[in-house]
This record gives structure tokens, sequence and C-alpha cells, in this order.
């Protein structure tokens, strides 16, 4: 069988790679001014349902297999080495599709500017994925009686070796947004303590085709220890809490959202900006989770500046020196002024809650979707208005994301 | 905190409100075969074993199993080739 073979070059942040449907789109993101923090790049969800998880792939990480959705469209953003070429293999096994069968291979770099998208029905693998972070933001589909689709496992699997392929049938419907947050509030709870996931495969059980799920025993939360990460918190007014996630390789996790809203927007943490100053972060109206995506291991140090009008540390000062880890959110209630100290970039998935106060408008506190002060360490301020305590429900945090798209 | 916590949440009338939110046909098919498919799993959420499906390093065991044979006597013998290690569910 013939194989189409496409080099994406990293300034290509369109292309189509000849499977309907499989290209790449560009993302939606921003520049971020050097006088507004240390932050260089946001980029934000993709539109859509607004749900995304990451997968991070250890050292030793290797795919052995293509997978095959049934109901999931995935669009994956590569977040890493900008200089590591990636592999990516395709075969379209869709029903019916004018290419069944068509096998595509592309090389492309990582970078945050651009998605792949792949439908649901296109098997696909990668290579040279090691230390690289994808986001995907997957679009979900469902269907009345599909036998290639399980609920509890949307891939099939079959292994890269495998010469006779498969044809399946893919899901028709597409899940409403809302349907798409229950599922991912399904999942935090399900991997509210993380376990390894399971393989699918089609076999012939006692003369019938059967589908079979194989979940790794022998795998459990591999790589370094997270307690002495999260225990180097333990004085600092910023919690640090085991992110919800499951086993997906050897030291390497999928991670879906914290926060009830499922929305979150990825930064560039720069680790030259603002060397040298004082300056901290201080957010009055949001409660942040930051969770290092990439360069896992690498030292970073946080420091803190406690502001809230009612702590008793109020106007204490702190600094942990801990190890970035995907597995470790760090939570930042509001009032309290922070700053990541690192040796090196890293991209950090950030999230939101936001609160408002029973007596708004109030002019004291900055507005909703500004609710960011550069404020200098050495110059403590005399005190903050009291802060909101109303928290927002996760449909208005979603819509504010929204907003933000529309908007640009 | 806002961090879905085990117990507090009713999965299924959740579901069934938002199924009967769907505005248009197409949310109602796509959230009826949605709740038709979930259900049965919905009052032991712990079994619901990898909900969003992602490509994974595959187990070592499972692959050598998969790859040496495709056909099994049954769900058991499968099992007896697996080994220890490897968690076979049938679907």
């Amino acid at each position: 069988m013939s194989i189409n073979l496409h080099y994406i070059p990293a300034q290509c942040n369109k292309a189509d790679l000849g499977i309907g449907g499989l290209c790449f789109e560009e993302n939606q993101y921003s520049s971020i001014d050097e006088g507004s923090g240390w932050f260089a790049l946001k980029v934000r969800s993709s539109p859509g349902p607004l749900v995304s998880d990451f997968v991070t792939h250890g050292d030793d990480f290797e795919y052995t297999t293509l997978g095959i959705h049934i109901g999931q469209d995935d669009r994956l953003t590569f977040f890493g080495d900008r200089e590591q070429e990636i592999v990516g293999e395709f075969i379209d096994c869709r029903q019916g599709s004018p290419t069944l069968h068509k096998r595509v291979v592309a090389t492309f770099k990582a970078s945050p500017f651009r998605r792949l998208i792949i439908p649901r029905g296109v098997a696909h693998t990668f290579d040279n994925l090691q230390g690289i972070v994808t986001r995907d933001e997957p679009v979900w589909h469902s269907s009345e009686n599909n036998p290639h689709w399980n609920v509890n496992n949307d891939l099939v699997s079959i292994l890269r070796s495998d010469k006779k392929l498969p044809v399946v049938s893919v899901n028709e419907y597409r899940l409403p947004d809302e349907l798409h947050l229950y599922l991912t509030r399904l999942s935090q709870e399900v991997l509210s303590d993380p376990k390894p996931y399971s393989t699918r495969f089609r076999l012939k059980i006692g003369g019938e085709d059967r589908y079979v799920m194989f979940q790794e025993n022998a795998w459990n939360d591999e790589g370094r220890d997270i307690q002495p990460i999260i225990a180097a918190l333990h004085n600092s007014p910023i919690e640090a809490l085991r992110s919800s996630y499951a086993i997906t390789g050897k030291a390497s996790w999928t991670l879906v959202p914290n926060t009830g809203s499922a929305v979150c927007d990825v930064l560039l943490l720069n680790h030259t900006r603002g060397n040298g100053s004082n300056d901290l972060f201080l957010h009055q109206r949001t409660r942040k989770w930051y969770t290092f995506l990439t360069g896992e291991g690498a030292e970073i140090e946080i420091e803190t500046l406690d502001l809230r009008p009612n702590s008793s540390a109020f106007g204490s000062s702190h600094i942990a020196r801990t190890l970035a880890d995907p597995r470790v959110t760090y939570r930042v209630e509001p009032g309290i002024a922070y700053r990541f100290h690192t040796a090196r970039d890293h991209f950090v998935r950030t999230e939101n809650e936001v609160f408002v106060a029973e007596n708004e408008p109030r002019g004291d506190l900055p507005p909703i979707g500004g609710d960011l002060a550069v404020i200098s360490s050495s110059h403590v301020p005399s005190g903050l208005s009291d802060l909101p305590t109303l928290r927002c429900p996760d449909r208005v945090v979603r819509q504010m994301a929204r907003f933000e798209h529309d908007v640009g | 905190m806002n961090k879905v916590e085990k117990g507090h949440v009713d999965w299924a009338k959740e579901l069934q409100d938002l199924v009967s939110l769907a505005k248009t046909d197409e949310d109602r098919k796509a959230a009826f075969a949605f709740a038709n498919a979930i259900n049965p799993y919905l009052a032991k959420p712990e079994l619901l074993k990898t909900l969003l499906g992602k490509i994974m390093q595959s187990p070592t065991t499972a692959l050598a199993v998969v790859a040496a044979e495709r056909e099994f006597e049954s769900i058991e013998a499968l099992r007896e080739k697996a080994g220890k290690s490897v968690n076979v569910i049938p679907l």
C-alpha cells in the first residue's frame, strides 16, 4: 500500500493532510506584553465544547499500537521543545469513506500555534513524543447501535504490524456541550484516585468477534514521588494539590480539568522576563489553578506575599522551592500575590474560578475580566478591600470563555 | 473547593435533567443515545475504566498475547495467556 508523506513547516498553521477532515488548524493565541508580567504567550481553548485534557509522555514513552476513536474527534496541540520533530501516522478506517485505508505519514514540530484535527475513525499513532505534552480538546459523538463503540473505552487499538486493517462505523450524533461537561466531571470522579487506562482490542472469543480491554496491573503511579513536591508548599499560602489524572504509560499521565467549569488556557512562562524585578501577580476576584505541563523535574521557586485582609499572616512573604510536575496543581486564593521563578521556559495550564461580592458593582475591585495587578514585593499595599466571596457558577465561567473567543 | 467530590453527585438524575434540556432534534438523539450507553455504569462509576479513551502505551504482556494470536476458546483461556499482570475485561 502506498504511503503519502507530508512535511509541515514550523510556520505553517493550516494544512490539509489528504484524508477527509485530517488537518492542522490555527489555534487562538495572543502574545502578552513584557510589561504585563512574565507570561509571554496565551493559548486559549478552541471554539467548541471547551473541555480539554493533557497527555504527558515520559522519557521512555513509545506507542506500539494505532488507536481508532469511534465517538471522538481529537484536536491535539503539541506543547514542548519547538525543535522536536514528531512523526504522525494516520490510516482512514471509516466505513464508506472515499479514502478508506489511505495511509498518511506527517512530520511536524511541536507548536502552540496550531492543532491537529483527527476525525473519529482515523487510526493514528505518533513517534518521538518523549517530553511533549499534548492538549486534546475532544468533540464527542454518540450512537444508538454502533457495535464498535463502548462508552467505557472509546478507542479501538490495532497493532502497528497488523496487515489486515479494520473498517469501523463511527458515531453520528454530536453531544451537546453540556454533556461534554458532564462527561468531564464524571472523569474527574473516576480519576479521584489515579488508575491505569486500558487498551481495547477486537478478538475472536469462542468463535465470536468480541472487544476485550486489557488493563496493566503492574503500572502504578510511576515516576518521582509527588508527596515531597506537595509537602514543599506546606508553609506557603499557596496550596499544592494532586491533579486529577490517569496513568497512560510508563511515567506518563493524562490530566483532566480540576475545576467544575473545565475551562483552561495554556500560558508560556518565560524564565527571562522580569529578572531582577520584585514584581508579583495579584488577583482579587479570581482563584487561580496552575499546573506545570512541560519541563517536568525542573526546579521552580514560588514566591508569595499574603495580602488577604483577614489573614493572620497578612503582609508575610514566603518562598517555596519545589519541582515542576504535571501531577501537582498549585491553587492560589484571591488576595495572595505570587510569582514563579524558573530557570527554563514552561508551558503552564491555568484554570480560573471567579468571585463576585454581594454589593456589586464594587468600584474598589478590579473589573471582572481585568483582574490582574502587578505589584512590587518591596512596597506592600497597606490593605486590600474586602475580597468577594461568592463564586460564580461554572456556566458563567464558560460563558466568559466564549465571550473571550468572540472578541478575539 | 469546587473539585468534584465522590458521592456528592446524583449522576443519573443530573443526566436525566440534561437529556430533558436538549433543544434540537440532533441534541435529543445524541443525549438519548449517550444516556442509554452510560446509564448502566452510573450506579458504580468506578467501573468506568477509560472514559476519555486515549491512545496509550499498551501493556507489554497484552501486546505479546494479541500479537501471537487473535482467537481464544474462552475469556478464561485469554486470561490464562495474559497472566496476572494484566486485568482482562470482556465487553
